[in-house]
């Protein structure tokens, strides 16, 4: 879809055209299901989160500013739908402290290296990563959901985020090194042990 | 010559395409030459490329019924507003919407004698087990406060009666949300209060909470019941899609969407 395209459908939302928005809705639906999936850990769960995304934005479709992408706007909602349910589950498990300007303190994190080639199976890389997310701080988790499954840029991040490209930059590398380090922990100790020289300790 | 920190952090960069192809080729050649950061390079890549699982055959029906929703408001009331800005409450207002109103008894604890309206019949109930100010509710929702027993809620309502007033309105409401005073000796609110009620339709359960359109502006919520209420079966089972309820509720000033985290709920027949 273009912005153009976009343009004017999100304009005949706001004058109440549905099946309008429901174009948009195809457009954006299976990247919102599967940002709140990630982040929730329950099919059921990331399809109320849907739905709650879904009706906000028809509900506040007058408040969207055509400057940004759609998606951008949607994916904040988003993000804040998913962190409310988090909140009421009480179920996020937050591996740091974020110190009063936002850094995130060290972690105690295990020494090992993950070793891909260790893993045979890509599915078995896919279901660890899935563990880790859930262990990774909020913020640490959503950058990472917004580059890997929402494809978004740098530059799209920022905006969703309202963070410069330099946070963004870092943030998911440090998301990275923490995903991998946790991958690291998880891989059984005789593996770990037996890693060759070389390795890097990330 | 960056150093290996430097190469690492781009070896990120590049896996998102954020590279220049000159960028790109540095990178490349530094990882030939240097194990740590292509074992970093392989480990990252191999974290990468999400699969998207497909979007559920029902979901799509549900997504567009909760949006019918928000769009029957609409047309219905003219409008949605995207932000509702609202203090927090000190005080609630009990506004009874529509003549004749009689709220049902069955389903609450009751409160207080006290406030009950002389002549109507009519009683009012509450469910917030605790009369901590709004502002406190907010800052601190994740703390499960000790409830206290209605009878003592009912008691210190009755040494400040005037920290709720109930009223008839036919019409919708004027900024303080009143039309009649019933004839009852319910004060006027402090001018300090904050009156945070709406009387809403619920919509939809969802695992976030329920959906409810305002009666009065249309405006679409997602109402969330506080942790500190005490919500008893019989009630969650009443909150059903059509019921018309009188809320009393807090927002919090993290919210950028339209939630309210409803401290009372009543139930008119």
């Amino acid at each position: 879809m273009t912005r153009e395209e976009e343009k004017e459908l999100v304009l005949r939302a706001v004058n109440g055209d549905v099946p309008a928005f429901e174009t948009l809705v195809r457009a954006n639906e299976k990247i919102v299901y599967n940002l709140a999936l990630r982040t929730l850990g329950s099919r059921e769960d990331a399809e109320d989160a849907s739905q709650e995304v879904f009706m906000k934005a028809y509900a506040g479709i007058a408040g969207f500013r055509s400057e940004s992408r759609f998606s951008v706007w949607l994916y904040q909602i988003t993000n804040n739908v998913c962190i409310d349910m988090l909140r009421r589950r009480r179920e996020t498990v937050s591996l740091s402290r974020e110190t009063e300007d936002g850094d995130e303190a060290e972690l105690d994190l295990p020494d090992e290296r993950f070793d891909p080639a260790v893993l045979t199976e890509r599915r078995e890389v896919r279901e660890l990563v899935a563990g880790a997310l859930r262990q990774l701080p909020d913020d640490a988790r959503q950058i990472f959901l917004l580059r890997e499954v929402a494809g978004q840029s740098y530059a799209e991040i920022a905006e969703t985020l309202r963070i410069d490209i330099g946070t963004v930059k870092s943030r998911i590398f440090r998301a990275r090194k923490r995903i991998c380090a946790l991958l690291s922990g998880n891989i059984s100790g005789a593996t770990s042990s037996e890693k060759s020289e070389g390795g890097v300790q990330i | 010559m960056r150093s290996c920190e430097a190469y690492q952090e781009m070896i990120s960069m590049m896996l998102d395409g954020e590279l220049s192809a000159e960028q790109s080729e540095e990178v490349r050649a530094h990882i030939a030459s240097c194990a740590e950061c292509r074992a970093m390079y392989e480990a990252f890549s191999a974290i990468g490329g999400a699969e998207l699982a497909e979007v559920p055959d029902t979901l799509h029906a549900k997504i567009m019924q909760g949006v019918e929703v928000a769009a029957k408001a609409k047309r219905t009331h003219g409008k949605i507003l995207y932000l509702r800005r609202v203090m927090t409450a000190a005080a609630c207002l009990i506004v009874v919407v529509g003549t004749g109103f009689a709220l049902k008894n069955s389903l609450l604890p009751r409160r207080s004698d006290a406030t009950s309206a002389a002549g109507n019949g009519i009683e009012m109930y509450a469910m917030a087990a605790d009369s901590v100010p709004a502002e406190e509710a907010a800052e601190a929702p994740a703390e499960p406060a000790e409830p206290a027993a209605p009878a003592a809620f009912g008691a210190a309502l009755e040494a400040d009666t005037d920290y709720y007033s109930i009223y008839f309105s036919a019409e919708d409401s004027s900024e303080n949300q009143a039309a009649e005073p019933i004839p009852a000796p319910t004060p006027e609110p402090k001018a300090k209060a904050e009156p945070q009620c709406m009387v809403a339709e619920i919509a939809e359960q969802t695992a976030g909470g329920y959906a409810v359109v305002d009666a009065e502006t249309g405006e679409v919520w997602i109402m969330r019941i506080s942790e500190d209420t005490q919500m008893t079966d019989e009630v969650r089972n009443a909150l059903m899609p059509g019921c018309v309820v009188t809320v009393e509720y807090h927002t919090q000033e993290t919210d950028e969407m339209s939630v309210i985290y409803a401290d009372a709920i009543y139930f008119a027949e």
